[in-house]
């Protein structure tokens, strides 16, 4: 049921299915059968035996209503479709806010919602989005509209005619398969325990602009959605995928908010069409909130009730911060009692999700080659991407035993080879694991960083199973900085600065790339390259604290120099060319290798040694002019991304260099 | 050369139908007599349980389980009613600019609704509005083509492939004159309707399913299959009779309007059944498929708007 979706169908089948969020319940796939949630089935079967009619059976009709479902919202076998679908095809400028497509993309009005995929042109117009999530609702609309069909003719074709996506057989496949007309019986419909009949869509309570008083909205997150999420792939159609929004109806009309806490918009974007109307054409845009979510009081905001919104946590828990960050950036769901269950192990499946979630949910390389992991599995491209960046692996018999439980040294691994495998200073600190094993360099590193911490009787407990409390507060702990974007140019280095203790945020988690280094901050990141070394003698300068050991180590090491008067300038801004100058030193002041082809630079400049031996080596990079720009200020993410490249290139260093372990040549 | 000769036509068009006094209203003074909406049935009618005693939305099988945010009522007045640049769901009509409340002097022309050639022969589609308090069997536009001089090239008439307009409708119409547009100076419209109409013609509602756009994914409907070559736009839905008696050979008429709100088509489709053949009747309670095929996609942001009617 959508209109102009009609390509979707053959979208999604060339689709790898997405990890949906966690928790989701293993199910056993039937033979042949399909998976279907495990509420959304009751409401299926409710409404087909209340709408029976003209000699339809429950089960006849149930099935005839399963059916268009999986091609619909291009759910795979073995995947339960989501209540949550919303259409991805529909890209007009309708549809954007404030009809701009190249606005504000994340806050995206999608015309077609659920299941069934109501159109707000069709079956859906007199529903808001929260109602067409809702598979008791749709269930009673689609289980009339099909009883009503057949009683006109009884013939399958008929009744699915509604239904693009079932094209010519595909629903009568999936209906001869979960369907027995001789017993009248629905066979190979495998529940899925993990879906339910909101979908992961979540009741606030809200006050607002629209409406007087205070009110039931509801918040719908895609990164929440429960069943096969192949929806929120980047790729799945070519409409954007919405920011979680709010949505409820006032005065015949359905709202939707997105607030600033989740769009990361400077403001906030609201929009609204009368019931009935057609959304691409029918749409009126508001700036500003225009809502006020009192259950968590922002975007990311959950249901009243125990810490993080959920019932089974406690306000003061040690983790709460970490769960609000989880849930608020989608990582983690709870479950449909309201409950986050912090104390349930954690499968190797959901570990590789949430790690691949994190990272922003990069399209693999290349699929994974485990035996026991179909390329249709809910974490299969999770998977395949964790296999090709080394974070996964399996057991020797080629297995992957997703539904096994994640040991903490596993999940310690893990976080530790995401990380390029960074060095620590050893094992021996716990009592129960042995330093030789090859998960010790892992949990060394882990609690070094402070990402995870021990246990009781100074062990660590690799083999027990890591609880989705511990798994939440080490991914928070190691996460990246806030405002670092998964895909930003000098993410990687980033990255590998900060597993390595070589690059620092901000207390507010941030990195603040844009900013212009300092003298301080600069020689700070250099020393912390060659592994902070210690018994420098004194630095001598007026004007920084007595003792420093980072300015002590560069004026010893003659890396960064004072100024007339016995300073420093810790906080001048560090140039261009004097940051290449640092480089150069630290890495023992290698031979040049010729000019380098910056157009504003001088063979005679102070800094052309260093400059003709960091571009040589890919250190530094010029503009899209062609100048180097000497005197501008670098900023932390130039001298990040140039720390990065230097660490990563073996003939950049001079000889007899002793090079650090913070060094990560590439293999 | 000529400019912009839409935007020029219809201001003549303006200040000619203010000296002629074609009945060109440019705003009615006394919002009455007002106009009786021909609602659908009631949201609570289409699925039995679906909404509780209290018009409260069912959410789950137990009695507690009910969404009370926008009751049954209020989501029928919001179906039915709107400003006249909102869209409506009224038994045999789907869109904007019906009127709720008409002034009783007939019908008139929507000037702002008009698309012209520039080019070639003079043709011209558009949106007309019965503001009259009758239903009226048939609209009729006609247009008066003028040269520089002020000589009459060509005077043309069209009967709106809509019947049975009721007060406030808006309805389609589309004519051609062999005059060439360029020769055109200015034109004059005016609307008349014909006699009292059956309204119980009209108790019919739309509701579409999908829509396929040029050489999208090919079609096997039990209808209708794509053939070889290009692939046509699709549009189907569903029919359903909600009058106290039936329907002879129901039809629907679709307009494709452009963003900028002009008529950019008009493209009708019998009412079918099962078998794909056109229903020569509907029967009360009954339903029928159509599926509109159309050469050309709509325009981009536009609105489709549709007419359902029997004869």
């Amino acid at each position: 049921m959508r209109l102009r979706l009609v390509a979707l169908a053959l979208l999604v089948g060339a689709l790898a299915p997405l990890a949906p969020p966690s928790p989701v319940t293993p199910v056993t796939p039937a033979a042949a059968g399909r998976t279907f949630g495990d509420d959304p089935l009751d409401d299926v079967l409710h409404w087909a035996a209340a709408e029976r009619r003209c000699g339809l059976t429950t089960n006849k009709l149930a099935a005839l209503m399963l059916a268009p479902t999986y091609p619909e919202t291009g759910t795979p076998t073995g995947q339960a479709p989501a209540p949550m679908t919303l259409s991805r095809w529909d890209n007009q400028a309708g549809l954007h806010s404030f009809a701009t497509v190249a606005g504000q993309p994340r806050a995206f009005w999608h015309p077609g919602v659920g299941m069934w995929q109501f159109d707000s042109a069709g079956l859906g117009a007199p529903f808001t989005a929260a109602q067409s999530i809702d598979t008791f609702v749709v269930s009673a609309q689609t289980a009339a509209t099909m009883a009503s069909r057949w009683c006109t003719n009884r013939s399958l074709a008929y009744v699915w005619a509604p239904w693009f996506g079932c094209g010519t057989s595909t629903c009568r496949t999936i209906f001869d398969a979960i369907y027995r007309r001789a017993t009248d019986r629905l066979v190979g419909v495998s529940r899925d325990t993990g879906v339910s009949s909101r979908g992961g869509m979540t009741r606030h309570t809200c006050t607002g602009l629209a409406r007087p008083g205070e009110f039931t909205c509801w918040r719908v997150d895609p990164a929440l959605a429960q069943g096969y999420a192949g929806f929120t792939a980047s790729g799945f159609g070519p409409s954007p995928l919405t920011a979680p929004f709010f949505v409820y109806a006032a005065d015949g009309r359905e709202y939707r908010h997105w607030l600033r806490t989740d769009t990361g918009y400077r403001r906030g974007v609201w929009a609204s069409r009368p019931l009935g109307a057609n959304a691409r054409t029918g749409l009126t845009w508001h700036r500003g909130d225009g809502l006020v979510d009192l259950g968590g009081g922002t975007g990311g905001g959950a249901a009243a009730g125990g810490g993080a919104g959920f019932d089974d946590v406690a306000p003061s828990a040690w983790y709460v911060d970490a769960l609000v960050w989880g849930r608020d950036t989608g990582l983690v769901a709870g479950f449909d009692d309201g409950t986050f269950r912090p104390v349930a192990p954690v499968t190797r499946a959901q570990a590789v999700a949430w790690l691949w979630a994190e990272a922003g949910r990069p399209i693999p390389s290349a699929a994974h080659s485990f035996t026991d992991v179909g390329r249709h599995a809910w974490f299969a491209d999770a998977l395949s991407w964790a296999a090709g960046e080394g974070i996964a692996t399996g057991f020797g018999d080629g297995s992957f035993r997703p539904a096994e439980s994640v040991s903490r040294a596993q999940l310690a691994a893990m976080l530790w080879k995401r990380a390029d495998r960074p060095p620590s200073a050893g094992a021996g600190v716990f009592t129960d694991v042995v330093p030789g094993a090859r998960y010790a360099p892992a949990v060394a590193w882990i609690t070094e960083m402070g990402y995870a911490g021990g246990l009781p009787g100074g062990t660590f407990r690799p083999a027990d199973a890591v609880n989705r409390a511990q798994s939440v507060s080490w991914l928070y702990a190691a996460r990246r900085f806030d405002d670092v974007a998964p895909r930003a140019w000098y993410e990687a280095a980033v990255d590998w600065g900060r597993y390595r203790n070589v690059v620092t945020g901000y207390e507010d988690h941030t990195f603040r790339g844009a900013v212009a280094s300092d003298r301080a901050m600069t020689v700070s990141m250099l020393w912390a390259l060659m592994e902070a070394p210690g018994g420098s003698p004194p630095h001598g300068f007026s004007d920084v604290t007595a003792g420093d050991p980072s300015v002590s180590w560069a004026a010893a090491a003659g890396v960064a120099g004072g100024f007339p008067g016995g300073t420093f300038r810790p906080a001048q801004p560090v140039n261009r060319a004097q940051a290449v100058m640092m480089l150069w030193n630290v890495a023992g002041r290698p031979d040049g290798a010729g000019l380098p082809a910056f157009t504003d630079d001088s063979p005679d400049a102070w800094y052309a040694p260093g400059l003709a031996w960091a571009a040589a080596h890919g250190i530094v990079e010029g503009y899209a002019d062609g100048t180097f720009r000497a005197t501008d200020p670098v900023t932390r993410a130039q001298l990040t991304a140039q720390l990065s490249t230097l660490a990563h290139t073996e003939a950049a260093w001079a000889p007899g260099v002793a090079i650090p372990d913070t060094v990560v040549f590439a293999a | 050369m000529r400019s912009a000769p839409r935007f020029l036509i219809a201001g003549t068009v303006l200040a000619a139908a203010a000296l002629a006094g074609a009945g060109l209203v440019a705003g009615a003074a006394d919002p009455s007599p007002g106009s009786d909406l021909p609602e659908l049935p009631s949201v609570t009618e289409q699925v039995a349980g679906l909404y509780d005693g209290d018009g409260c939305l069912r959410t789950g099988p137990s009695a507690d389980d009910v969404d009370c945010s926008v009751r049954a009522d209020e989501v029928d007045d919001a179906l039915s009613h709107g400003g006249v640049r909102e869209p409506r769901l009224l038994q045999g009509f789907s869109g904007s600019h019906w009127l709720g409340q008409v002034d009783g002097r007939g019908p008139r022309v929507l000037l702002d609704s008009v698309a012209l050639s520039a080019e070639g022969s003079f043709t011209a589609s558009g949106l007309a509005r019965n503001e009259g308090t009758d239903v009226l069997a048939t609209l009729s536009v006609t247009v008066r083509l003028v040269d520089g001089a002020g000589a009459e090239l060509d005077e043309v008439t069209v009967v709106s492939p809509v019947r049975d307009i009721r007060p406030g409708e808006p309805v389609p119409f589309a004519l051609t004159s062999p005059v060439t547009a360029s020769a055109v100076d200015h034109v004059e419209w005016s609307a008349t309707g014909g006699a009292t109409g059956d309204e119980a013609a009209r108790a019919l509602s739309w509701t579409p399913f999908w829509e396929r756009p040029v050489d999208g994914e090919p079609v096997a409907l039990y209808l209708y299959r794509d053939g070889a070559g290009p692939r046509p736009h699709l549009l189907f839905g569903s029919v359903a009779a909600v009058g106290g008696t039936g329907v002879d050979r129901p039809e629907v008429v679709v307009g494709q309007v452009s963003a900028d709100g002009r008529l950019a088509s008009v493209v009708s489709a019998s009412v079918r059944g099962p078998d794909g053949s056109p229903l020569a009747r509907l029967d009360a309670g009954a339903t029928g498929d159509a599926l509109v095929v159309d050469a050309g996609d709509p325009p981009a942001g536009g609105e489709t708007m549709v007419w359902v009617q029997g004869s």
